[in-house]
């Protein structure tokens, strides 16, 4: 107990410590970080102490940073080498002068002199430099900037369009970004959230294409993010999200460049978070999560095929079990009569009644594909052998299930993969459950009751100040654009208005200027 | 939160207010697909009622099991019938997919009023099934069909009496069509007719009594008196004419044609007339819709007036080697003896329909009705009694087309 009290009254004392400025006397100095890494329990930070000579004095130095975070190649030759290597003679300038312009090599530095800031900047991998008799210390930017080889993005696959996707680095994102977008108004603004982790965020909006009311917003609820660590942009989302309780994804995340470029250029706002390479786009609609990032490069006809299909697969993820349900169950007359009879006598040799069978079999898939997401990929191949004819062939062998439910369950899986969005596939196989017990207490009444509910639900609900449910863009002459159909682009002239950019217009009138008759598109 | 609880509540309601009361397995069901209606023998006031059910296992079963099974119950009313079947039939007796109802003659000449009003009550019944009147008992037609293309009776029922949409010898009726035409002030219902078909050719012969069509006589007879051999043994030929309610007289499968144009609900059909060059041959043609037939209503001397124009086109499929087909004017003779044929026989349907059964039963009251201004008017003068002196001026175009034969040099 006593240690308790003792180590708690050791943690206060370093916090109250964080919040001094550091002392011109080094060897203070080195006491009081010592004191705060730790370096006799744990490793990792390193306190190099050398002596610099100028104007034939020497001072002691010594720089502070942690092994492996920062480059060493960069601390040695850009750092240690010209403090230490030559003595040097500078009559007409002082100690820090001297440093700053004629001694130090690093090019982006900084002088810090508050204890938590430098801490910050010690713990990202910067390298601290103490020089005795100043009162402020050298931040020298030497991050080692190690990450992943851009590659495709894994999880949201396009057969046509870029193939490049995020990383964990936010550098190299920022880079990513920035090739793509190309314009000097893209501005990357830095917010650090958490009270431990300090996670670099970085707010990315147009200039003067965003609605500042929106940047506004969003830089408010970043800001005003009281959390310990933040590890992830996913936790990110539910911290920033009007409505947490709501299953539905109401925050766009992708992992893909050109996407992001894409909502950047319609005046919405990103936030990218370091050590995860999905980036958020906020306000996000019904319709932003019904579109794949290949739409936009593939022709408009083929864009609204795919999109219709897309929209059977959400109607068929959320409502088929349920409606099978209902129509067995409550509303034999509405199936074809020869459909019926085969069913039935199906149905004559099954000993469970239907709506066991249908939760069976959707948990039992629910089972495989969340084993396989969890499975090594070597082992992936055959537990997708095993939950096919197993519980697929086997089930309907033993007379378990009827062929017809493993078809229904089937259709209803594909559908689920159809679905573009990972977080809305979620929230659909939640809802399944919900319309298939609602279905075998009512039948249609049952799904209709639910369907109602979940729109009224939807158009209730605001992301970022925008409605939800939001769609149809009226300024444009096709008024279907970007919901399901898609219009070609050189019909397409504004950008969404719901989210009122400062630039409303996208492209001119006549896009297709070359085009001697001057008519759109003919 | 209090939104959940209200959700939460209201979810509650509906789930034990509504209740599962109505959930059932789909194999707890007996599916009926033909109900047959008869007057009983002994007793004047009770029916014999007829349900053919499936029995789905038996589709699965490779062995030629019977699919379907037939039960007669004698009772006073159909739905205590449905009762008392259900205390020897496992499985309670669905409605909902029953394809036919079929009446007998005794029954429809009664008055179908009651037992149309019942059924139209009661939602477990189908309202696309089809009302046919059976000239031998219902209980005999419906042990008779045995579908000799499908194994599923169901499948039989529903094509029979699709028939209308492409031979034009039967009519289109199905139930709620008739229910609404039996309430209407503007027109009449009509029912299919059906009969266990017994006749041999030699015995057919006998009854086709030569009637006033000036066509060979192919199809002017009804159910029951089709010279033939082999096939199912019953069929569905004709029509029967219904006024207030119950049956007035009955109409052959030519009639059903002249009906259908009239009706404007015709499609194609094989007509075939005598070749007026020689008038033993017979020429087929293969008549179909051109137009839209139009009809006028008029009011002479407070006597309907009711101009009739049907279109048609036609295309010969018959080839007799003497005459040339191709030459206009042949062409034109037979357009002309065509034209004739068809008014005459479409004339005399008509007077059939308002002189003998005073029935319209090709709803012109519809147009009629436009000569009122009120709903009032137009039910005071009473449309259906008025219909019988009702005057008709027909006229018939067909438009045969000159490349009818297709193997000709």
């Amino acid at each position: 107990m006593n240690n308790r009290i003792a180590l708690r009254k050791k943690f206060k004392k370093i916090e109250k410590l964080k919040k001094t400025c550091i002392s011109n006397n080094l060897q203070d100095n080195i006491n009081m970080f010592k004191e705060i890494y730790s370096p006799k329990i744990t490793i990792g930070t390193v306190f190099r102490e050398f002596e610099l000579s100028l104007n034939n004095n020497s001072y002691r130095c010594c720089a502070i940073f942690i092994e492996g975070l920062s480059d060493s190649d960069s601390i040695n030759d850009n750092i240690l080498k010209p403090l230490m290597i030559k003595q040097y003679n500078f009559d007409n300038l002082d100690l820090a002068q001297a440093i700053e312009d004629k001694i130090l090599l690093q090019g982006n530095i900084d002088n810090k002199e508050k204890i938590e800031e430098i801490v910050i900047d010690i713990n990202a991998g910067n390298c601290a430099l103490f020089i005795d008799t100043l009162s402020h210390c050298y931040i020298c930017d030497v991050k080692q900037n190690e990450h992943r080889t851009i590659s495709t993005p894994i999880n949201e696959v396009a057969i046509k369009g870029p193939h490049s996707g995020f990383v964990e680095s936010i550098r190299a994102n920022t880079a990513l970004l920035r090739k793509v977008v190309n314009d000097e108004n893209l501005m990357l603004e830095k917010i650090e959230i958490g009270k431990r982790s300090n996670t670099t965020c970085l707010m990315g909006y147009i200039s003067n294409i965003a609605n500042p009311k929106i940047v506004d917003d969003v830089r408010n609820r970043l800001k005003n993010i009281s959390i310990d660590y933040l590890l992830d942009s996913g936790q990110l989302e539910q911290l920033i999200e009007d409505h947490p309780l709501l299953t539905m994804p109401q925050t766009i995340s992708t992992e893909r460049p050109d996407k992001i470029a894409s909502h950047l250029s319609e005046g919405r706002v990103c936030i990218m978070v370091d050590n995860s390479p999905y980036v958020i786009v906020v306000p996000c609609t019904f319709w932003d999560l019904f579109h794949s990032a290949e739409d936009y490069s593939i022709r408009f006809q083929h864009a609204t095929f795919i999109r219709l299909i897309r929209l059977v697969a959400y109607f068929c993820s959320i409502f088929l079990p349920g409606i099978y349900v209902a129509l067995t169950n409550f509303h034999v007359s509405l199936l074809p009569t020869d459909l019926l009879f085969s069913i039935a006598a199906i149905k004559e040799s099954l000993p469970f009644p239907l709506l066991i069978e249908i939760l069976v079999m959707e948990i039992s898939l629910e089972l495989i594909r969340e084993a396989g997401a969890r499975m090594p990929n070597s082992i992936g191949s055959s537990l997708g052998i095993v939950g096919a004819v197993l519980l697929g062939q086997a089930s309907v062998d033993a007379h378990l299930v009827s062929p017809m439910l493993i078809l229904v369950v089937a259709i209803t899986a594909i559908s689920s993969f159809a679905t573009p969005n990972y977080s809305l596939a979620f929230t659909f196989r939640i809802l399944r459950f919900v319309y298939i017990i609602l279905a075998a207490f009512m039948g249609f009444l049952g799904i209709l009751f639910g369907a109602i509910t979940h729109l009224v639900i939807l158009c209730s609900v605001y992301s970022f100040g925008v409605p939800y449910m939001v769609g149809f863009n009226r300024y444009n002459k096709n008024p279907f654009t970007d919901t399901v159909v898609l219009a070609p682009n050189w019909l397409d002239e504004f950008r969404p208005p719901f989210l009122n950019p400062l630039n409303l217009r996208k492209t001119s009138h006549i896009a297709r200027q070359w085009d001697s008759n001057n008519k759109k598109g003919k | 939160m209090k939104n959940l609880y209200l959700v939460i509540i209201s979810i509650l309601c509906l789930t034990m207010l509504t209740g599962c009361t109505e959930s059932k397995e789909l194999h707890e069901h007996a599916y009926v697909i033909a109900i047959g209606i008869d007057k009983s023998e002994n007793q004047e006031d009770r029916i014999r009622v007829t349900f053919e059910f499936v029995i789905p296992i038996a589709f699965n079963a490779e062995s030629n099991s019977q699919v379907s099974s037939i039960t007669t119950v004698e009772s006073t009313s159909l739905h205590s019938a449905i009762s008392l079947a259900n205390t020897y039939i496992s499985k309670e007796l669905n409605l909902s997919h029953n394809k036919v109802l079929v009446f007998s003659e005794e029954i429809a000449y009664e008055g179908l009023e009651k037992y149309v009003s019942t059924i139209s009550n009661d939602k477990n019944y189908r309202t696309n099934m089809y009302i046919a009147i059976s000239k031998c008992s219902a209980e005999e037609y419906i042990k008779n069909t045995k579908p000799e293309l499908e194994k599923n009776p169901a499948k039989f029922y529903e094509l029979l009496f699709r028939g209308y949409d492409y031979t034009s010898l039967l009519p289109n009726s199905y139930f709620l069509g008739f229910f609404l035409s039996t309430r209407s002030t503007h027109a009449n219902p009509i029912a299919i007719l059906t009969n266990v078909d017994t006749q041999t050719q030699e015995t057919a012969k006998a009854i086709a009594e030569p009637s006033e069509s000036l066509g060979p006589y192919d199809s002017n007879i009804t159910a029951g008196n089709i010279p033939k051999e082999g096939g199912a043994s019953t069929a569905a030929l004709g029509m029967v004419v219904f006024k207030n309610g119950h049956a007035v007289g009955e109409l052959t499968g030519e009639d059903t044609i002249y009906f259908q144009m009239s009706k404007n609900s015709f499609e194609e059909v094989y007509y075939s007339i005598y070749d007026p060059f020689i008038p033993q041959n017979t020429i087929a043609f293969n008549l179909s819709k051109k137009g839209n037939t139009k009809i006028k209503v008029d009011f002479v001397n407070n006597k309907p007036l009711i101009f009739i124009e049907v279109n048609l086109q036609g295309n010969i499929i018959s080839i007799n080697n003497d005459v040339d087909y191709q030459n206009e004017k042949n062409l034109e003779i037979i357009q002309k003896h065509l034209e004739y044929v068809i008014h005459r026989n479409l004339e005399t349907f008509l007077y059939k329909t308002s002189k003998k059964f005073g029935s319209d039963i090709c709803a012109f009251g519809k147009i009629a009705a436009k000569n009122y201004l009120t709903i009032t008017e137009w039910k005071q003068n009473n449309w259906l009694e008025m219909y019988k002196f009702s005057y008709f001026k027909v006229k018939v175009n067909v438009e045969i087309e000159k490349s009818g034969l297709i193997f000709l040099e």
